[in-house]
């Protein structure tokens, strides 16, 4: 029977003539478009790189003078400097709280306040200028388990890490931004050029690595920098406000927390108090809206879904008019001994070889495309986030993923597309199928 | 031996409003190696008694026995497996397949069989048997009617089956090809002992067969 159905196809190529250029036609709108919607859901599925759905973000604020709870008393550097370290003690103390760490340099990990900036050289390594993204912390705050930043094999433990007083010429770093200057190697201990001074080079000594961090969902984890800082600048001025940012236990429902958090008065330290917390998944969301990611991503899927169906609704019609006018032929088939099953399965296979030889000329028209413009690399900033190498910028990978995909949609359209009218058509009465006009 | 037997059918089309009845009350015997000819005028129910023996259709009622086996109650399968082995049909439009070669059209009821032996031996033999083995490349297209429905008659003996079932075999033919059918199938029925039901409109070529049986409004009548 199998040769029976390549003489069949190869005997009705004429025929199947504009069905194949269509399915080659719809095989790259298809690429196109599965391409983009496939790196961008990945990307979004990618872990963020710290424990988003632990967190909360609380910020605290002093009372004003003209507060008739105002404390006069509070005034004095050394006052102020304890009624924080209280306030912090009694964050860490509330029921449900794992751990409490000042917030790093911005509320969203990489958000604005980072600095692009070029890092100089590594040792024996030309000077690379990329975008990277600092991240200060206060030492000896639970900073990375707080967050849930993991460190990677090789590098002393997030605690460690957190508890280790940086020099000015230390830094911990991301993994992606090791890779970057020294690719599959271990970047602990590895010494980028910070300055030549009277002659003398001067460098800055990697003490840890931690793995990827993203910011927002669509980017990929970028290169961080995390150096020390005192949480209130030097520590000669009395503070105003400051962020605190709390781990809750698992299970411990966040609403009930901030609901109790908010309406708790009584959690005072000397002039401060708790002005809002708010959910770090909220706090991501309400980032992503501000740079209207969920906006244009809505859109791109509703527009992407919207050509995708059409496609393959055209190519279900297609193969479903064609088979249904093979009514005759399959009451032959069956007149002369043909199950029904035999007879389904030839059309269906029939079709199969058909999508995939189309497939097969689409992907590879689509290849010649590819390798000259690239493939889909999600976000536009993706460009300097992106060092790691993972699928997406793995070509022979991501053309192979992709083209799976595509051919996977492909052979369920058509096969939709001809099970179904071959399965009515062979149930037809043989002999309505056979009636002559 | 008895190669068809039917015994009070009846066929009974129903829609939401009419029921028609195709066929009432027949009953009808075929021996081995007959050749019968049905006759009636159209819409008589002819080629419905055809395709009911030609187990393409069920009865409303009655019982089918083909080759001594009584066929209600079997399944899709069964009846697919049963057609094979026993039956070869001619079709007035011939129904050739335009997508495949004269040899191919004739390969199809082999293709169906579960121990086919050598095919193409088999498929040479029936076109040699109807005088186009010269022909086996050509595409239905490329064929006269005659030729058509020689190949259409190989088609229906190339699994031997022991009866032949012939729709109106010369209804789109000339008288001369029509003659030359006539013969093709006469001399399948004295040479090689099949049995043929043929439905049909011309009383010269009944009058050549064994037996004609006459309808009339679903009913037999002679």
């Amino acid at each position: 029977m199998v040769k029976m159905i390549f003489k069949n196809l190869w005997n009705r190529r004429r025929q199947n003539a504009w069905l194949f250029v269509e399915l080659i036609l719809v095989t790259i709108l298809t690429w196109i478009m599965t391409d983009y919607v496939t790196v961008g859901m990945a990307d979004t599925a990618l872990p963020m790189g710290y424990d988003v759905g632990r967190l909360v973000l609380v910020d605290v604020s002093s009372l004003p003078e003209a507060s008739p709870d105002y404390k006069a008393e509070y005034d004095s550097v050394d006052a102020n400097h304890r009624a924080v370290e209280a306030m912090m003690q009694h964050m860490r103390g509330l029921d449900g709280v794992e751990r409490a760490a000042y917030m790093g340099s911005c509320p969203v990990i990489g958000g604005t306040s980072n600095v692009n900036t070029g890092m100089g050289i590594g040792e024996a390594i030309d000077t690379l200028v990329h975008g990277v993204n600092m991240v200060m912390f206060e030492p000896d705050t639970e900073f990375f388990e707080t967050y849930g930043i993991k460190a990677s094999a090789g590098s002393p433990t997030a605690a460690e890490l957190s508890a280790r007083r940086m020099s000015d010429y230390e830094i911990i770093i991301s993994r992606e931004y090791g890779e970057l200057f020294w690719p599959g190697e271990n970047a602990l201990g590895k010494r980028f050029l910070n300055e030549v001074k009277d002659g003398d080079s001067i460098f800055t000594t990697v003490t840890g690595v931690v793995e990827g961090i993203r910011w927002i969902s669509p980017l990929r984890s970028y290169c961080a920098v995390f150096s020390n800082r005192d949480p209130w600048g030097d520590r000669k001025r009395p503070v105003s406000e400051f962020q605190v940012v709390l781990r809750l236990g698992e299970g411990v429902d966040h609403s009930d927390f901030l609901n109790a958090l908010r309406g708790n008065s009584s959690l005072r330290a000397g002039n401060f108090f708790v002005q809002t917390a708010t959910d770090y998944v909220d706090l991501l969301y309400n980032t992503e809206e501000q740079y209207g990611i969920h906006t244009e991503r809505r859109q791109m899927m509703l527009l992407s879904a919207f050509f995708l169906l059409n496609l393959m609704l055209g190519t279900i019609g297609c193969f479903w008019l064609q088979t249904n006018r093979r009514v005759e032929e399959i009451g032959v088939l069956r007149s002369f001994g043909a199950r029904r099953s035999q007879v389904t399965c030839m059309l269906v296979a029939e079709s199969v070889i058909l999508t995939v030889a189309a497939f097969m000329i689409g992907a590879l028209l689509y290849l010649q495309y590819a390798v000259r413009n690239g493939l889909a690399d999600g976000f536009d900033a993706n460009q300097d986030s992106n060092v790691i190498d993972n699928w997406v910028r793995h070509f022979g990978m991501h053309f192979t993923i992709i083209s799976v995909i595509v051919l996977a949609i492909l052979v369920v359209c058509v096969v939709i597309g001809t099970l179904i009218p071959a399965i009515r058509a062979s149930r037809v009465n043989v002999s309505e199928a056979l009636r002559d006009e | 031996m008895l190669s068809i037997s039917l015994k009070d059918i009846n066929k009974i089309y129903r829609t939401k409003s009419i029921e028609t009845t195709a066929l009432e009350g027949v009953s009808l015997d075929i021996d081995e190696g007959e050749f019968v000819s049905i006759m009636g005028p159209s819409g008589c129910g002819k080629s419905t008694l055809l395709n009911i023996m030609g187990l393409l259709d069920t009865p409303s009622s009655g019982t089918v026995e083909i080759c001594g086996r009584n066929v209600a109650g079997l399944s899709d399968r069964a009846l697919a497996s049963m057609r094979n082995a026993t039956l070869g049909f001619v079709f007035q439009s011939f129904h050739l397949i335009n997508s495949l070669s004269v040899f191919d059209n004739v390969m199809v009821p082999l293709i169906y069989r579960r121990s086919p032996g050598d095919r193409k031996a088999l498929v040479r033999q029936a076109l040699e048997r109807v005088g186009l083995s010269h022909r086996m490349g050509h595409m239905p297209s490329q064929l006269s009617g005659g030729q058509a429905q020689r190949v259409a008659i190989a088609r229906a003996i190339v699994g031997d089956p022991a009866i032949i079932l012939a729709d109106e075999p010369c209804g789109n033919l000339d008288s001369h090809m029509g003659a030359e059918i006539m013969g093709l199938l006469h001399s399948l029925n004295r040479d090689e002992g099949r049995t043929i039901v043929m439905v049909t409109h011309n009383d010269e070529q009944a009058r050549g067969t064994d037996r004609v049986i006459h309808f009339f409004d679903g009913r037999r009548v002679k």
